[in-house]
């Protein structure tokens, strides 16, 4: 509990700062609302820029800790329940930061209604529309369900210390939960059903966002294997995004009992074999483009081989996937800093692997005079997405001031029902 | 030098290229034009003046009602001043869409004028209602442009598009209701886990109760 009682000057410092940098965000839109998308490094080709790419890379965060997240609860990993809730956390406040872009890319947000009301079936933008309101709510979802009898646990131990607000705030999120064994059978497979829900759920929504290019007649976007790439890389982005943050939260909030090295261990583990998956995915890919050398996709391998883009497209090759891969598995042992350091190259070179994806398809014009567009994001770009990236862990520290960080119940549960004579693992509580 | 100095100087030239025109043409009717005040007697000879197109005249018969769907036969006829027609020109079909402006035109499509001074086109129309359209001339050799504004009644649009036959249709035909299928399971889960739990909250609200 003491995330929720945990503040201080370094707390409020940070919150602050997030803050402005959310304020400069939202200063950045209204500029942007007044003076249209001139203002932004968009053009007649490249219409779709950072705004594009941050929806992906935001939102394949979100999938990729949710997936995690409903994974370990169907394979029942013992050491889950450290994870669980800052997975489905992360899960909310990227999708709910990624969510908006596609609304800011569309320079008059009063137009995002249009898409409902003369929204056609057959289109990807559609599809994407429901996808996406779905995933919100199941994630939602996802999260509420096993917070409820730590909401309850909250308004039965924390009434004395909390205040009115927070009393309330509890009580009604509790939803009246007296720990009943018929309210923990249902809660426990509501919790399996949303697990199970949130796989395919999750995993539609980037195929759809996949599906968007790779039904696009664009060089470099007309691939097949498109929808299972993008899935693969949201979950790679998701679990280095999960370790940066669990590393974070692990620091700040003194949970090295709670969540420990070996955690750490078995997601560097994980994160290796997601960018080896990764890299095999980026070879099929553009050893098949290369070897047909299709005249509209020639110069856009050109310009990511040896072109323009060469500097990030290598960047990203050797230092946000083969670096990382050499760095947790070289053979002295694995420190948490090593498999910290290789999660910040990956979440880095997946940003700049989205950006390549989006800008060069548009960059290149179909018409024969092979025109390459320029596209320089401005300060406004920027800011948003600052603001973006900022509004993650502000949603999360907001969030961790309301509600426990690691699941208590599930905790205790497994506490109980681990056979005896085993030691307890550690909770919260003791770390106090 | 103001607005009318410079009038002036352009109308006097003017006036000098038509004089000396005139006095080139056998068959000219205007008098010669006389000496703007100022011209030097000795000026340089100027070139000769084009000679003065010959009026055209632009007339559209009325359209045909067409049938839903079937394209409409816009035709206008070519003639010179005399009535005589005026074959193998280029007469431009456009339409005023309304959308590019009060003035904006369209143009959807060109023919040839043939031995009675005919040019017919088939268009399509892509709206119901109402048809603003324009046929023109734009002038020939020494024949001026002509044009005429004329209107129709469009009795429907193009039916819709359909692709031809592939083999995939029963997919194709199914496909919305497969996926509006699988949303709509997605909502029902969702709808039932929510009930369910809201049932056992008040079951176990009410054994406390007891309790």
């Amino acid at each position: 509990m003491r995330s929720i009682f945990q503040g201080g000057w370094r707390w409020w410092s940070i919150f602050v700062l997030l803050t402005a940098v959310i304020g400069l965000g939202a200063a950045a839109y209204m500029y942007q609302i007044t003076r249209g998308l001139s203002v932004t490094g968009l053009n007649q080709h490249v219409s779709w820029g950072f705004y594009i790419s941050n929806l992906i890379f935001f939102m394949g965060i979100s999938y990729g800790a949710a997936l995690a997240s409903a994974a370990m609860r169907l394979t029942e990993v013992p050491w889950r329940h450290s994870l669980t809730r800052i997975l489905e956390s992360i899960g909310l406040s990227a999708a709910l930061a990624g969510a908006l872009f596609p609304v800011l890319d569309l320079g008059r947000p009063d137009r995002a209604w249009y898409l409902i009301r003369y929204g056609q079936v057959g289109s990807p933008v559609v599809w994407d529309v429901i996808v996406v309101t779905d995933y919100l709510i199941a994630v939602l979802l996802f999260l509420y369900l096993p917070l409820i009898p730590d909401m309850a646990y909250c308004r039965d131990e924390l009434s004395q210390r909390s205040g009115r607000i927070r009393r309330v705030l509890y009580r009604v999120l509790a939803l009246g939960w007296s720990g009943a064994p018929n309210q923990q059978r249902v809660l426990r497979q509501g919790i399996t059903t949303m697990s199970i829900l949130i796989i395919p759920v999750a995993a539609a929504v980037p195929s759809v966002l996949a599906w968007l290019f790779s039904v696009t007649n664009r060089p470099g976007w007309d691939s097949t294997i498109f929808a299972p790439y993008f899935v693969l890389g949201a979950v790679l982005s998701g679990v280095a995004a999960l370790v940066l943050i669990l590393a974070v939260v692990r620091k700040a909030y003194h949970l090295e009992h709670v969540v420990t090295e070996a955690h750490f261990r078995v997601l560097g583990f994980g994160l290796m074999a997601l960018a080896a998956a990764y890299l095999y995915f980026m070879l099929s890919e553009y050893v098949t483009e290369g070897y047909k050398m299709r005249e509209d996709t020639g110069p856009q391998l050109e310009l990511l081989l040896t072109g323009r883009l060469a500097w990030m497209f290598w960047l990203f090759t050797v230092g946000g996937l083969a670096a990382p891969i050499v760095l947790i598995a070289l053979p002295m042992r694995m420190t948490i800093f090593r498999i910290t350091l290789a999660a910040l190259a990956i979440v880095l070179g997946m940003y700049a692997k989205r950006f390549l994806i989006v800008v060069p398809g548009l960059a290149l014009s179909l018409l024969p005079t092979n025109v390459i567009s320029i596209y320089r994001p401005t300060w406004v770009e920027w800011a948003i997405t600052a603001a973006a990236a900022a509004a993650i862990p502000w949603l999360l520290m907001v969030f961790f001031r309301l509600f426990p960080l690691i699941a208590i119940f599930e905790y205790e549960h497994a506490a109980a029902a681990a056979p005896a004579g085993a030691p307890a693992p550690a909770t919260e509580g003791d770390v106090r | 030098m103001n607005t009318r100095n410079l009038a002036g100087v352009c109308a006097a030239i003017a006036l000098a290229f038509v004089a000396a025109a005139g006095a080139d043409r056998a068959s000219a009717q205007t008098p010669p034009a006389p000496q703007p005040a100022g011209t030097p007697a000795t000026a340089p000879a100027t070139p000769p003046a084009p000679a003065a197109p010959a009026a055209t005249t632009l007339t559209v018969p009325p359209v045909a009602a067409p049938e839903p769907g079937k394209p409409v036969t816009l035709a206008a006829k070519l003639a010179d001043k005399g009535g005589r027609p005026l074959g193998n020109q280029t007469v431009y079909f456009y339409v005023v869409p309304g959308v590019f402006g009060p003035d904006g035109m369209m143009v959807v499509g060109q023919a040839t004028t043939d031995g009675t001074g005919t040019a017919q086109f088939p268009y399509r129309p892509t709206w119901v209602g109402d048809v603003q359209a324009v046929a023109m001339f734009a002038g020939a050799g020494d024949l001026a442009p002509a044009q005429a504004r004329f209107t129709f009644a469009s009795p429907g649009p193009v039916p819709v598009h359909r692709d031809q036959p592939f083999g995939l249709e029963i997919v194709r035909d199914w496909a919305p209701a497969v996926v509006i299928a699988l949303v709509v399971a997605i909502w029902v889960t969702i709808i039932i886990v929510l009930a369910r739990l809201a049932m056992a909250m008040r079951a176990g609200g009410a054994v406390e109760r007891r309790g």
